[in-house]
């Protein structure tokens, strides 16, 4: 039985991981671009990200100075056993770890309406939920988000798009970004369905290991040209220069109707997110 | 081929003529962060209506950068540092620039085309922190020097800092208005159509 305090915990603590240890696919692609990477001072931002990022998880401190908002996608199994009420485990999961991470946190939960700022807020943290049927664990994936990279984020509704004027709405939102959402980036797509679902497909494609095929032949082909177009665009890291704009980008799809949604967002270098299933045992294993 | 320059801040006259977009800059001294919106909007009215700002930013540097302080054994400490995105400061900036003799501005992602502007006209420089890079970034701080509007919540507070050797940063839009940013943007944006191009004989399925 997986119990109220495990799913508290596991929910906090990984938001804290997340914020002091990129992912290891991520690593990867910073150190393979920096192989390639022909712009001088691109070299240098690359490597002053790397050096960076690895002394915050030696230290155990922020990647970041903003921790961005506590956001989940939940995958609870359809034989998995847990007592109490899941949602309030992630809120209050978040107010304990407010009260005890290391360093402190600044406050980032903003009200739209009147511009407050504090620990809590409507709706948070936002959490997708999803089942799995069979399972008998819950994954949880936690990905905090920030304004940064979060402000670029686009979605217009196409009538019987041609692949052309998919690339090109992806193109456009990315020369859009040019270098304020701290290249090189994560990028999501999502594309038919919903409104909604388009973005949320979008999200969750930034959740994608880096490096795994698209099963899709037709995205799997459009993911790599997309990929060498971005980084032909020159913003390079940081918005210096260079051809290291894009860590990966990943595309989802859905059927749909004649309208066509079409979702673009963007993780930052840093590309936070970590995951772990918590098992009816109440063992945990850790995915990122 | 770019230079990199060792800074003290306040700067001296001529320190920064010879900058060019794409150098990269270290600062020692002191420096004033901040990533408050309502920071900026109060800096803004502050100066219109001719009210003393509660710090001097006379040839300083103001950065859009987030700050925890913490308190211990009586003395003020910064745990960590980062910066934020400029542009959204945008509508504050230029009369910042204009009023308090400022000569530089720090940030991250660059800054919008009536900053461009007013940086030109009165010699003030963009200085671009690697966003991300926290850790290393934060090394640079070594004293809090001194905290004003105690109102905001605490990244939003004027905050001055005595940093060491803090960079490398990005000189991201020079003395005389060039803008490294503008410039990639342009460069992008005139490439648009050759870039569709190639996306199209490539597509494969």
């Amino acid at each position: 039985m997986i119990s109220y305090d495990s799913i508290k915990k596991l929910s906090a603590d990984l938001y804290d991981w997340s914020l002091k240890k990129i992912p290891e696919d991520t690593k990867s692609r910073l150190d393979e671009a920096l192989k390639h990477e022909t712009g001088e001072n691109a070299r240098k931002v690359l490597n002053f990200m790397i050096k960076s990022s690895k002394l915050a998880e030696e230290k155990e401190r922020f990647l970041c100075s903003d921790a961005g908002v506590p956001v989940y996608s939940v995958k609870i199994g359809s034989q998995a056993n847990f007592e109490g009420d899941i949602k309030r485990a992630f809120v209050e999961g978040f107010d304990e770890l407010v009260k005890r991470i290391d360093p402190p946190l600044l406050k980032f939960v903003q009200n739209p309406l009147t511009n407050e700022r504090s620990f809590k807020g409507k709706d948070m943290p936002i959490i997708s939920w999803d089942i799995v049927d069979g399972a008998e664990y819950i994954d949880i994936t936690c990905s905090p988000k920030a304004l940064g990279s979060g402000r670029w984020a686009a979605l217009d509704i196409f009538v019987y798009p041609t692949l052309e004027d998919i690339e090109r709405f992806i193109m456009k939102t990315v020369i859009k970004a040019g270098s304020q959402h701290c290249p090189p980036v994560m990028i999501g797509v999502g594309i038919g369905g919903s409104f909604d679902h388009a973005a949320k497909m979008a999200k969750m494609s930034t959740l994608r290991k880096l490096g795994t095929e698209n099963p899709e032949p037709i995205l799997a082909d459009m993911e790599k040209r997309l990929l060498k177009a971005i980084n032909k665009t020159g913003f390079g890291p940081m918005g210096q220069g260079g051809d290291t704009t894009a860590l990966g980008i990943h595309i989802d799809y859905s059927a749909g109707h004649g309208f066509t949604p079409i979702a673009v967002c963007f993780n930052c270098w840093i590309n936070r997110r970590t995951r772990a299933r918590i098992h009816n045992s109440e063992k945990i294993e850790r995915l990122e | 081929m770019n230079k990199t320059h060792h800074l003290s801040v306040p700067f001296l006259p001529n320190d920064l003529e010879v900058l060019e977009i794409g150098d990269l800059v270290f600062l020692s001294g002191e420096i004033i962060v901040t990533v408050g919106l309502p920071t900026h909007e109060r800096m803004r009215n502050y100066l219109v209506s001719g009210k003393a700002l509660p710090m001097n930013f006379e040839n300083n540097i103001l950065c859009q950068v987030g700050c925890y302080v913490e308190e211990k054994n009586g003395m003020m400490q910064s745990r960590y540092i980062n910066p934020s995105t400029s542009t959204r400061f945008e509508p504050y900036l230029p009369e910042i620039i204009e009023g308090t003799g400022i000569k530089a501005i720090g940030g991250k992602g660059g800054v919008g085309p009536k900053t461009i502007k007013a940086m030109k006209k009165h010699g003030c420089i963009y200085l671009s922190f690697i966003g991300g890079a926290s850790a290393l970034t934060s090394d640079a701080v070594k004293e809090v020097l001194d905290i004003k509007w105690n109102d905001f919540i605490m990244q939003f507070r004027l905050i001055k800092l005595r940093i060491e050797k803090l960079g490398p940063l990005n000189v991201g839009v020079d003395t005389k208005g060039n803008c490294l940013y503008t410039d990639l943007q342009t460069q992008a944006q005139d490439n648009f159509e050759d870039l569709m191009q190639e996306l199209n004989q490539n597509r494969r399925v």
